[in-house]
């Protein structure tokens, strides 16, 4: 078990982590995702003691690793809090051998050298790479650079592992196996991990709950589902690549709801906004229907309160497996859609196009 | 069909004509010199002069004083780099600058700065006197010459290496439970081993020929303060052939030391160790 509590820290001017507080639980996986300099490796480097917080506490299995007991200020060392730490560019020493870099650690707590060569063994097998212990690492290509990281990293039996970004410097290939493979490991190990990721996509294959950081602060901390269908924050929603629209709540005289956005009135879910009030609405590009006409055909939709509006093709982005088609209905809006359905419609820039979402796929939230 | 060369292919042939000339005299500035000292030598007369007591005990002296400077400006050196690059402190900059003035101040001034402090009415001349040590005059006074002189090629390289160990690496091997020493040891150490041994070198090769320092503050004593650049400068006038070989040895070593430097410089750790 990982927590922080109102943890802050400052480079300079620069405010790194912003009273963050979050919490791993016992053998949980907690991506944290966010752009390039929102805080992320700052916070594993303080969880792992490299650096200490400027304010807050870090507790590991109930222990406390950073922080203060009345006056006296608390820092356990990095070599005696337990962690394994996977670097995003392996930090393998380029003089030891594969195996020499993977005993490291046992050597260093002075472990009799029969276990050390025993628990080698086992973690390069563990990781597939027993025929390679006596190459040197730039013998190797990237993923297996990180697979012996990931060996190195496990073998002292750590109570936490913290990976940053561990796959971004492999090529698409190999990220996808070893994606596969960590999450399979992770399974099998039960270590409490933080993983540490600008990629969504990875974050949501490889845990369960994700943390979105920006500007040193945690925006939004949940279920990978819940964040995509609720973001609690504009940067959320923008950094998912959701469509994010200020809007106004009107209540029309059959009392239903309508959010106002520009001089576009649509459907809203009836969630007991008062009238008038400034929200902000997002939508995700996939739960919004191109239609080449006006009638909703959606048989699934039936019940439903469907918006269909009217607009003009804009840009289209074709993808590796899906496309994105950003049609303006008086707003932009973005819709993501397979390959095959985009051949089906037949779209192309500049052309009439229907857009039809439900009522229920908008997330509204109140503006602070 | 004749080829009209262009304006643009014209001017550029010209540059690359103008540059070789360029290159070409400036390598015959240099190596013309250096050919010359060879061109007088044969190997019999090189053998005769080897027997010559003065050129024996130059090199000697020579020898023994310069192995003396690297160890000791490796052992004062090594600890002051690695400090110098891994921590800060308030005035490490004025630190690293007064280190480094040795390397840019006139040999002459090394030695009467050098005098000034140690000779027996220096600064420290009476303490030292009384504890009964006369510096000038004496082989330890040679060495301290070199010392002053070359210890700052020896730091600036060790530093340089001490900060290109990547701090990954050290995190890493922090994180794994090591303690300091045994990172040091076992992570910093090797990896800087390549500066270090460069630094090392491009001290030998300094204090080798150091003079003008060596000259001001230890004397010109043979057998106990001419070092080879003093005999080559005494030799000159009453011996020119002594002084050749002696110029011989010098140039045979610099251009060794230079050919390890490059070694060095190229061994990495893309290659096996």
């Amino acid at each position: 078990m990982i927590e922080l509590r109102s943890v802050s820290k400052r480079f300079g001017e620069r405010e790194a982590l912003r009273d963050v507080t979050l919490h791993v639980r016992r053998n949980e996986l907690l991506s944290v995702v966010g752009p390039s300099g929102c805080g992320k490796t700052t916070m594993l480097n303080i969880v792992a003691g490299l650096c200490c917080p400027d304010q807050g506490e870090i507790i590991i299995n109930k222990i406390l690793v950073d922080g203060r007991v009345g006056r006296r200020k608390i820092h356990v060392t990095s070599s005696k809090r337990k962690v394994g730490y996977v670097f995003q560019n392996y930090a393998l020493f380029p003089h030891m051998k594969v195996r020499d870099n993977v005993a490291y650690g046992l050597k260093a707590m002075h472990l009799p050298k029969s276990e050390v060569r025993e628990r080698t063994r086992s973690l390069l097998g563990l990781v597939g790479l027993s025929h390679y212990s006596e190459s040197y690492p730039h013998e190797l290509s990237g993923g297996e650079k990180q697979r012996v990281a990931l060996a190195r990293s496990l073998v002292t039996n750590p109570e936490v592992l913290l990976l940053d970004e561990p796959l971004s410097a492999l090529d698409t290939r190999n990220r996808e196996t070893l994606r596969t493979e960590f999450k399979n490991l992770m399974k099998k190990l039960e270590v409490t991990s933080i993983y540490v990721t600008h990629d969504l996509s990875e974050a949501c294959a490889l845990s369960d709950r994700i943390a979105i950081m920006e500007g040193g602060r945690v925006e939004q901390m949940d279920h990978c589902d819940q964040i995509l269908e609720r973001p609690k924050s504009r940067f959320v929603a923008d950094f998912l690549g959701l469509n994010v629209y200020d809007g106004r709540v009107v209540h029309d005289s059959s009392g239903m709801i309508m959010i106002r956005i520009g001089d576009t009135e649509i459907f809203g879910p009836a969630a007991g906004n008062p009238d008038g009030e400034i929200v902000l609405v997002t939508l995700r590009p996939e739960d919004v229907v191109l239609s080449a006409e006006s009638a909703v055909k959606n048989q699934k939709w039936c019940g439903c309160t469907c918006n269909s509006l009217s607009g003009t093709v804009m840009e289209i982005v074709r993808m590796k497996s899906s496309a994105k088609v950003v049609v303006d209905v008086g707003f932009p809006m973005k819709s993501e859609l397979t390959l095959s359905s985009l051949k089906d419609l037949g779209l192309t820039e500049g052309e009439k196009a229907y857009v039809q979402f439900k009522a229920e796929s908008l997330n509204v939230l109140p503006v602070r | 069909m004749l080829k009209v060369p262009l304006p643009e292919q014209l001017s550029d042939r010209a540059l690359m004509l103008l540059l070789g000339g360029i290159c070409l005299l400036f390598i015959l500035f240099i190596s013309l010199p250096l050919a010359a000292v060879f061109l007088n030598l044969d190997l019999e007369k090189v053998t005769l002069q080897l027997k010559n007591p003065q050129i024996l005990s130059a090199l000697t002296v020579g020898l023994v004083t310069s192995f003396v400077a690297t160890v000791a400006s490796f052992a004062f050196g090594v600890p002051t780099a690695y400090l110098l690059a891994t921590r800060k402190f308030p005035g490490r900059s004025l630190v690293d600058t007064i280190l480094d003035i040795p390397i840019v101040l006139p040999p002459a001034v090394a030695g009467v700065a050098l005098l000034l402090a140690f000779a027996p009415r220096g600064l420290l001349g009476p303490t030292l006197r009384e504890s009964g040590v006369i510096l000038p005059g004496s082989t330890l006074a040679v060495v301290l010459a070199q010392v002053f002189v070359a210890s700052p090629f020896l730091l600036r390289s060790a530093k340089a290496a001490f900060e290109n160990v990547d701090r990954a690496l050290i995190d890493s091997a922090k994180i794994l439970s090591a303690s300091r020493l045994r990172v040091f040891i076992t992570i910093t150490l090797p990896l800087a081993t390549h500066g270090l041994v460069a630094g090392a070198i491009m001290t030998w090769a300094r204090s080798m020929g150091e003079f003008g320092a060596t000259l001001m503050f230890a004397g010109n004593l043979p057998g106990v303060t001419q070092t080879m650049p003093l005999a080559i400068y005494m030799l000159l006038a009453e011996d020119p052939l002594a002084s050749n070989v002696l110029s011989a040895i010098l140039v045979l070593v610099s251009f060794t030391v230079l050919a390890l430097f490059r070694l060095l410089g190229r061994r990495r750790y893309g290659a096996r160790l």
